[in-house]
């Protein structure tokens, strides 16, 4: 590239600059978006000198320039569908670019010296002006390619130029007139505006670049997730795998299938099954947690039916219940309730809550799950009379792998995420878990949803939907 | 209704096969018939057939998928249905072998009484599907 670059002129190497793909999308954007103001000022422009002089000539140059104007937002169109990548279609677009400044700053420029054609004393107040106005219009929204900015510029310049001389070469005054004094304004204000036009310039280049940064740091933050993902997934595989064997060997033993376990084999064998349900456990709440931060947890909404959900997640629990001698109770309104949701997910949450208040309670003792409509939403608390919850718990209660832990407190294993991924699974069927306790008298989880009609109307949605419906969409 | 006595097992981890045939033999009582790849299954699979294949999904070389498409182009193989065995606890992985017409799909790691549970379920599924599809033929 760089030997390249020695043998391309001056001029052609404007047009190649780096990231040309963005500028030239930048260029036509900017295009698009101040049309409004380029439009206002073209016709107030218009109305003034068709006013003043002639207007026949003046609404000519007007045409002209809306021609130049539907050109530009012709390209802009056509850049707009163009998918970007194809250097011939890239040569192509800016090659219109450069013809399209070339018409348009003519046009403009011609527009502007019919004015001063048409003014017959000097002072050219009006025509410099306009193109002083013209000219920072593109200092300020030309920054994208240098080439373009200089071309217009330069014609700018050159109109400039034309009307400081104009009266010069008509009159040819002294140099103590007036007009004298105009020109050299004006080389004061065309050197202004190149100035102005490169600071401008530089500030965009900084923020091409920041954007480009931006851009490539984007991408490298995706890849580096996708690796970590396909790691994530091939480490569950590789530790399930293992955990298979021990886990089946393990229950195979205590099941007393491969023979009459020895009273002094059996607590270490319990104790290796046990905990090897625990790893299996942990593997599943480690991957289910990663897929929920990364978005990647799918969620099937269908209609629940509550009552049958809670029946359902008891039932589940029904053996570790009754393991631990803990009666659970359920209790249900009149009418059925339904909420949206994923089934698989909600059981995994109604599960939580329970294994949890089971794990908590005494034994002997009893667990409450109740469904509770409150107007608009519905509320399935469960509560259980065991050792309760030390205040200001909240943090650690619903983060993860921290777990409640005080000297009153038992800890009864449990790998401290499952709160954390039910909280996530809540919030993401718009919903909402939280607790009361009292240390020592037990404590009340509860998970609040939006209800749902059971049926839609044939009407469509009731009004008393709207809020529901935009927050499931 | 023929009940299910013939399994073929593939699955490319040592200790995985031993307690997996353990637990069908003792607990599910089945005679079960074990590869440790999919070459070794084309090479020497045959008689008898086996009823049931169930299949470790994720392995070196063939996967369990591709063995189970490669036995339904044997003669005689197409019928025999197949219940995959994975650790990819994804539903959607799920879903999708079940949708190419796997019997079901048994999660790892797996309890072995629920292991048989789950494959005489898939079993029975299976023959009612025949059944349906053999009425199904003398209808018509």
């Amino acid at each position: 590239m760089a030997f390249l670059s020695d043998h391309i002129p001056l001029w052609h190497r404007w047009f190649l600059s780096e990231d040309l793909d963005e500028r030239i999308t930048d260029y036509v954007n900017v295009i698009s978006a101040l049309v409004i103001q380029r439009q206002a000022i073209f016709f107030a422009a218009t109305l003034l000198a068709a006013f003043y002089f002639d207007p026949y000539i003046t609404f000519a140059g007007y045409g002209a320039v809306l021609f130049t104007e539907i050109l530009d937002l012709r390209l802009a169109r056509r850049v707009r569908n163009w998918a970007g990548g194809d250097p011939g279609e890239r040569q192509r677009l800016v090659l219109n670019i450069v013809v399209n400044t070339i018409l348009s700053a003519s046009a403009i420029s011609i527009f502007i010296i019919n004015i001063t054609l048409q003014q017959h004393s000097g002072g050219h107040f009006t025509p410099l002006f306009l193109l002083f106005a013209a000219s920072l219009f593109a200092a300020m929204n030309n920054s994208q390619m240098l080439g373009i900015l200089f071309l217009r510029l330069s014609i700018y310049g050159a109109t400039f130029v034309f009307i400081a001389l104009y009266d010069l070469i008509l009159f040819r005054p002294p140099l103590s007139s007036s007009s004298w004094l105009e020109f050299f304004t004006i080389v004061f204000v065309l050197y202004f505006i190149l100035d102005v036009s490169l600071v401008f310039y530089k500030q965009y280049q900084v923020r091409l670049r920041q954007m480009i940064k931006i851009k490539a740091e984007n991408r490298r933050t995706k890849a580096a997730y996708e690796v970590k993902s396909q790691f994530l997934s091939t480490v569950s595989h590789e530790l399930r795998t293992p955990l298979t064997s021990i886990k089946a060997s393990l229950d195979l033993i205590n099941a007393g299938t491969l023979g009459e376990v020895p009273a002094n084999l059996e607590p270490a064998l319990s104790i290796a099954a046990k905990n090897a349900r625990r790893l299996s456990t942990l593997i599943d709440e480690l991957l289910d947690l990663q897929k929920i931060e990364a978005g990647e947890m799918v969620f099937h909404f269908e209609p629940i039916n509550l009552r049958e959900l809670v029946q359902e997640a008891i039932e589940a629990n029904m053996g570790y219940a009754e393991h631990l001698s803990i009666r659970v109770l359920a209790s249900f309104p009149q009418d059925e309730i339904f909420i949206e949701g994923d089934h698989s997910r909600l059981m995994q949450v109604m599960g939580n809550l329970l294994s949890n208040a089971l794990k908590f309670s005494y034994s002997g003792g009893t667990v409450h799950v109740s469904v509770e409509p409150r107007g608009e939403r519905v509320r399935i608390s469960v509560r259980d009379e065991g050792v309760g919850i030390p205040e200001n718990s909240k943090e650690k209660v619903f983060g993860k792998f921290s777990q409640v832990d005080s000297s009153d407190v038992r800890r009864v294993g449990g790998t401290g995420l499952g709160m954390n991924i039910t909280k996530q699974i809540v919030e993401r069927h718009d919903g909402t878990v939280d607790y009361e306790s009292e240390l020592g008298n037990g404590s009340t989880f509860y998970v609040e949803f939006n209800r749902r009609s059971p049926a839609r109307s044939a009407q469509g949605m009731s009004a008393a939907q709207p809020k529901r419906r935009a927050a499931n969409g | 209704m023929e009940a299910l006595k013939r399994i073929l097992h593939v699955d490319d981890d040592t200790d995985i096969r031993i307690i997996t045939k353990m637990t069908l033999e003792l607990v599910g009582k089945y005679e079960v018939v074990q590869y440790a790849s999919g070459e070794e299954t084309l090479q020497n699979a045959g008689e008898p057939q086996p009823q049931l294949l169930l299949l470790d999904v994720m392995m070196p070389g063939m996967s369990g998928e591709e063995l189970w498409q490669r036995l339904r182009g044997l003669p005689g193989w197409n019928r025999v249905p197949a219940v995959f065995m994975t650790a990819k606890a994804e539903q959607a992985f799920s879903e999708h072998l079940i949708s190419a017409g796997a019997l079901g799909v048994i999660l790892k790691p797996f309890e072995p009484q629920d292991l048989c549970r789950q494959i005489e379920a898939a079993w029975s599924r299976h023959l009612a599907a025949m059944t349906a599809a053999g009425d199904d033929v003398h209808r018509s």
